[in-house]
């Protein structure tokens, strides 16, 4: 069984940039969060749909225009375990 | 009516029975108690606001009051009590200290309840139309520099609080004398003859503390907010080059909204508010040591705004 990554609430943040910097606040948890250019294509990413980390690695070159995936499978998973900590985006299990 | 247009002892009446009721920038305050000089004080610190006469008692905003010490202490190293709403926030301070207390008293209410605002731990003054705020920790010069843009001209909308309505985009004026501290007491008195200070709180928690009147145009103009132009973030450099160089916004942003007494309990409409500001206005960190020069380049900076519109 795959873990699998879920933005569902991604509609309830408001977000601002300012020099590549995205600041976002989270009405849920009242936290104002500062993130990187990558950390906010993972979430628009699972704003879409479920991903897995493999899926995630799959599609991050395109959300980049590159060719291959920005970051290594081993610091993916510790920024999907951050975020989940943070209460940004929930995983499950599934059988695909 | 104007609080000059009334003798302090009439003053000193009102606050020993009905309360003086207060016009303080958008709050009505009702101020109670019959400590010596406190009057007096009031007279010369706050002579242009306007007082309420037939004030409602539902509508006004905080009922505060400055009272004697108890038992022995009427007498004995006598002493100020505060009050707010029948609640004593804090310990009694020397009976020489009233007017500060006061003051303090009020920046506690104004902190505790007026969540309709946005509050920035800033000062904020308005020049050409335009306000321009001065959010900093203490000991980076703010006030120093707030009396010193005063005292050279630009309107007083506040040295504590940057009250923001997020809906308006206005920051209110809450126009009220400036507590300068220890070394700036002597640094403002001798840096303009139009300096009207109070007399000297010794040895406070905050060191020597005393007020700068707010001029008269800035009390005049308590009803009238202004639109935010400018943050500059100041900090006082012993021996400092004068610097004023933009500074990033996202910078400002963790700046600003680390400086606001209600950035969190706003919620979504803070975040929202802070952004805003730090999208409309120009971010600027200024580094400074001589006054003159730090008011010049404010100025300066207001001034070829003005000339390239």
């Amino acid at each position: 069984m795959q873990k699998m990554w879920h933005c569902p609430s991604y509609d309830r943040f408001h977000l601002r940039e300012w020099e590549d910097e995205f600041f976002l606040f989270d009405a849920a948890s009242g936290d104002t969060h500062l993130l990187n250019a990558l950390s906010m294509a993972i979430l628009s990413l699972l704003k879409q749909r479920r991903l897995s980390v493999d899926g995630l690695i799959e599609k991050l070159p395109e959300a980049f225009g590159a060719v291959e995936s920005p970051i290594k499978r081993d610091q993916l998973t510790g920024y999907l375990q951050q975020f989940e900590e943070m209460g940004l985006i929930v995983s499950s299990r599934s059988c695909d | 009516m104007r609080l000059n247009q009334l003798k302090p002892s009439v003053i000193a009446d009102r606050m020993r029975h009905a309360g003086l009721c207060l016009s303080v920038g958008p709050f009505l305050v009702r101020v109670f108690g019959g400590v010596k000089g406190l009057p007096e004080l009031l007279y010369q610190m706050y002579g242009e606001a306007t007082i309420i006469d037939d004030a409602d008692h539902a509508l006004v905003d905080y009922h505060v009051s400055i009272g004697p010490g108890h038992g022995l202490r009427r007498w004995f190293r006598p002493q100020a009590v505060f009050g707010a709403d029948a609640t004593h926030p804090f310990a009694p301070f020397p009976r020489a200290h009233a007017f500060a207390l006061l003051e303090w008293g009020l920046n506690w209410c104004i902190a505790m309840q007026a969540h309709q605002y946005l509050m920035f731990h800033s000062a904020v003054l308005e020049r050409n139309g335009k306000a321009m705020l001065l959010p900093a920790e203490p000991g980076s010069g703010k006030s120093t520099l707030c009396a010193a843009l005063m005292l050279n001209g630009w309107r007083l909308l506040s040295d504590e609080f940057g009250l923001y309505r997020p809906e308006s985009g206005l920051i209110e004026a809450l126009p009220r004398p400036i507590p300068l501290k220890n070394e700036s007491i002597e640094i403002i008195r001798n840096y303009s003859s139009e300096a009207v200070l109070g007399p000297i709180c010794r040895k406070t928690r905050k060191g020597d503390v005393a007020h700068l009147r707010p001029t008269a145009a800035s009390l005049l103009a308590s009803d009238r907010p202004a639109r935010p132009a400018y943050v500059v973030f100041p900090r006082y450099i012993a021996g400092a080059e004068e610097l004023l160089h933009p500074f990033a916004k996202g910078r400002a942003f963790l700046k600003l909204s680390g400086n606001s007494f209600n950035y969190r309990l706003q919620g979504a409409r803070g975040f929202d508010a802070v952004a805003d500001l730090v999208d409309d206005c120009g971010t600027y960190y200024l580094e400074f040591s001589d006054l003159d020069r730090a008011v010049e380049r404010l100025q300066r900076l207001v001034e070829e705004d003005a000339d390239a519109v």
